[in-house]
């Protein structure tokens, strides 16, 4: 009875809580999105690398063979001095320097993301699931109207990336399903459609339970960011007129454009991207499912 | 369907924020496992308790999963000469399998006396061989019949063998079916089929396997080139035919023609094809389990980035771009980042003809174009003379091995 009640509390607890629960789970479903493409910024990074020591070892080359034909070095000791600059980032070092770039931008991108992954919830009437609907849809409506970019390419990042984190957490527990029924019945047959059908229950689960809020969550905050930003800009007027004692010259399109309307270019360019390319490079979601007419 | 429409609605509310917790409890679990956030934090807690060791960062990221760390003793068996125990060559011929598999058990967890070579039993061993075996410690014979049992039921592949023996036929079947459904075009590689064990299996029981496949890999290496031309470098100190100075070579030099061609030596995913001022045109092939192998200043590469190749699959041609003096293929093997000596792992010419060392030949350090050093007249005759020594050597004291 006492475990029945501490049951109870704790469910209630949690359930008092349960904001802030879906908070953290989809931002979850984010981090473990964003590391699923983490071969592909390492990649990336490494081609960066790569591009910039053969430039700049050629650019060293030819300077000092330049010093050397002005009579600064002689010839041999410019080829010493060139060998030694080109050394200093072998093949290893780039190796290594991409792999530890890598880890780097993954981490900017998930604290870069954060802010919109904890997102914004307002305050809904909860009393029934389609009155809460009515209330999120408006709300996510009138968060899109002007739309700038960080609040048209939030969306769909935000969907990709915590949809591929579903899809990674759905196969691992695929296999631990798999791996569970194994061991306590081995003659059973059916064990890889069982997993297969948990994995993607678990996807759906995962789906359902946590990204609808982090999307809507992630929209408030980008429109609250946009307001913000609006903010700032009208209190730096209002700032510049108390200083020079006479109203600022009306702002010209492309400053509103350049301050406000081109906010959140880097998730369109950075995160969307990887975020597609995040999915494109999870073929096991397909694989799971095929797995749904596996026999054993 | 009666109790729940009685519950009250703050009640059912509750009941879902449990769900929801639990669900977040597995994703955050998740994230501590898999993405180096979880390694972070880990260290954070670490550092906080006032300890110096930490979690890899790196260990989550592709292809670092299954990075083996394998001691020097170890690496000192794998790179010892291919003279194999007598127990061992008995075993493999009685059971046919590969003697080298079996010699990279032992290197890995087993030890040899004059007679016969133990280990401790894989856990898989006696269900391999149908037997209710209660023994710790097996002889070599024993593992040799498990393995003959189970390769032809992984395609004949004697590293899925040791796999199955240490993670059951089950679970490693599945991960293969799994591996391959997901189109992975070397899902027969534990580091393309790993992630899809349970985290238990793959933090548990396949550690054990790894040490015995990464040493395996390494004595079966190919060598990148044909083994008649020549090492005009070797790995270790040297003085640089450019700088002139003396610093360590990481790799081994072989000199040969522009256009000649060059070889992978191990299966493998190519994980660079790129163009370096140094280095000229290289191809770094990933060979999984932490073994790296970069061919550098080619003429031309025919493959591209993240391709599957096998073993002594082409992968180029020999050249003299970059910085060098003449043409040769700069060869270097890796270990964990770490560069080794090529030459003193699998089939190249020095390992393969039992000499400890041939001779430092430098043959592009020649300014007039033409090659210095010694011919290979020269070379034969030196390489016979050896090979004529430790005959005579073996003849007079045969050699008791331990480990091998």
């Amino acid at each position: 009875m006492a475990l029945w009640r501490f049951y109870n509390r704790l469910a209630l607890f949690l359930g008092s809580r349960r904001r802030f629960v879906r908070r953290v789970g989809g931002m979850c479903l984010v981090f473990l999105g964003v590391h699923a493409a983490a071969g592909v910024i390492e990649d990336a990074v490494y081609q960066l690398v790569d591009v910039a020591d053969l430039v700049l070892d050629g650019l060293s080359h030819d300077a000092l063979m330049w010093f050397a034909s002005v009579g600064t070095f002689t010839p041999e000791e410019a080829r010493h001095h060139a060998e030694r600059f080109a050394a200093i980032l072998d093949l290893a070092e780039k190796g290594w320097l991409s792999l530890r770039l890598a880890l780097v931008a993954e981490v900017v991108i998930d604290l870069l993301l954060l802010d919109f992954a904890w997102g914004t919830r307002a305050v809904m009437n909860t009393a029934s699931i389609r009155q809460a609907l009515k209330e999120s849809t408006q709300e996510m409506v009138s968060a899109f109207k002007h739309p700038d970019i960080e609040r048209a390419a939030v969306l769909p990042t935000m969907f990709l990336l915590s949809l591929v984190g579903a899809v990674v957490a759905s196969v691992a527990l695929e296999s631990v399903v798999a791996d569970g029924i194994s061991r306590a019945a081995p003659k059973y047959e059916f064990t890889s459609l069982v997993a297969a059908v948990c994995g993607l229950l678990a996807c759906a689960v995962l789906t359902w339970r946590f990204i609808p809020d982090l999307l809507h969550g992630a929209l408030l905050r980008a429109r609250q960011r946009t307001d913000e930003a609006m903010a700032a800009l009208k209190e730096s007027r209002a700032a510049q007129e108390k200083r020079t004692g006479k109203p600022p010259p009306p702002l010209s399109v492309v400053r509103i454009l350049w301050t406000v309307r081109a906010r959140g270019l880097w998730i369109l360019v950075v995160a969307l991207p990887l975020a597609v390319t995040s999915l494109l490079v999870r073929t096991d979601f397909l694989a799971l499912i095929h797995r749904l007419g596996a026999d054993g | 369907m009666t109790t729940a429409s009685a519950l009250s609605a703050p009640v059912k509310l509750a009941r879902r924020g449990m769900f929801d917790a639990l669900l977040m409890l597995v994703l955050l679990y998740a994230v501590y496992a898999r993405t180096p956030l979880g390694a972070i934090a880990e260290t954070g807690v670490r550092m906080v308790m006032g300890q110096t060791s930490h979690p890899s960062w790196f260990a989550t990221f592709k292809g670092r999963e299954t990075v083996v760390s394998v001691s020097a003793p170890q690496l000192q068996q794998a790179a010892s000469k291919q003279l194999m125990a007598p127990a061992i060559k008995a075993a493999a011929q009685k059971a046919h399998v590969d003697e080298e598999i079996l010699a990279a058990l032992i290197a890995a967890h087993g030890s040899c006396d004059a007679t016969t070579c133990t280990m401790p039993a894989p856990p898989n061993l006696f269900e391999a061989l149908g037997e209710l075996g209660l023994k710790d410690r097996v002889p070599i014979d024993d593992v040799a019949q498990a393995l003959a049992i189970l390769a032809p039921q992984f395609n004949h592949d004697p590293q899925l063998a040791v796999e199955a023996l240490y993670l059951g036929r089950a679970p490693l079947t599945r991960a293969l079916d799994r591996a391959r459904d997901s189109g992975l075009e070397n899902a027969a590689d534990v580091e393309a089929h790993a992630e899809f064990l349970t985290p238990a299996a793959r933090r548990g029981r396949l550690q054990s396997a790894l040490p015995v496949l990464a040493l395996y890999r390494l004595r079966s290496l190919a060598w990148p080139a044909d083994g008649a031309f020549r090492i005009t470098s070797p790995f270790g100190e040297r003085i640089h035919p450019v700088t002139g100075e003396k610093r360590f070579h990481n790799g081994t030099d072989i000199g040969m023609p522009t256009g000649e061609t060059l070889h992978s030596a191990h299966n493998g995913v190519i994980k660079r094809a790129s163009r370096d001022s140094t280095s000229g045109n290289y191809v770094i092939v990933d060979h999984g389990l932490g073994i790296e192998t970069t061919y550098c200043h080619m003429s031309r590469t025919d493959v591209t980035e993240k391709r599957v190749v096998t073993r002594r699959e082409v992968l180029g041609a020999s050249g003299a771009t970059g910085r060098v003096t003449g043409p040769h293929l700069h060869y270097i093997l890796r270990i964990n980042t770490n560069p080794v000596d090529a030459e003193q792992y699998g089939e190249s010419p020095t390992r393969t003809a039992d000499i400890t060392r041939l001779p430092t030949v430098e043959l592009h350090t020649a300014k007039e174009g033409k090659p210095k050093g010694r011919s290979t007249k020269e070379l034969n005759d030196i390489v016979k003379r050896v090979l004529e020594e430790n005959a005579r050597k073996q003849q007079e004291a045969p050699t008791t091995l331990s480990g091998e």
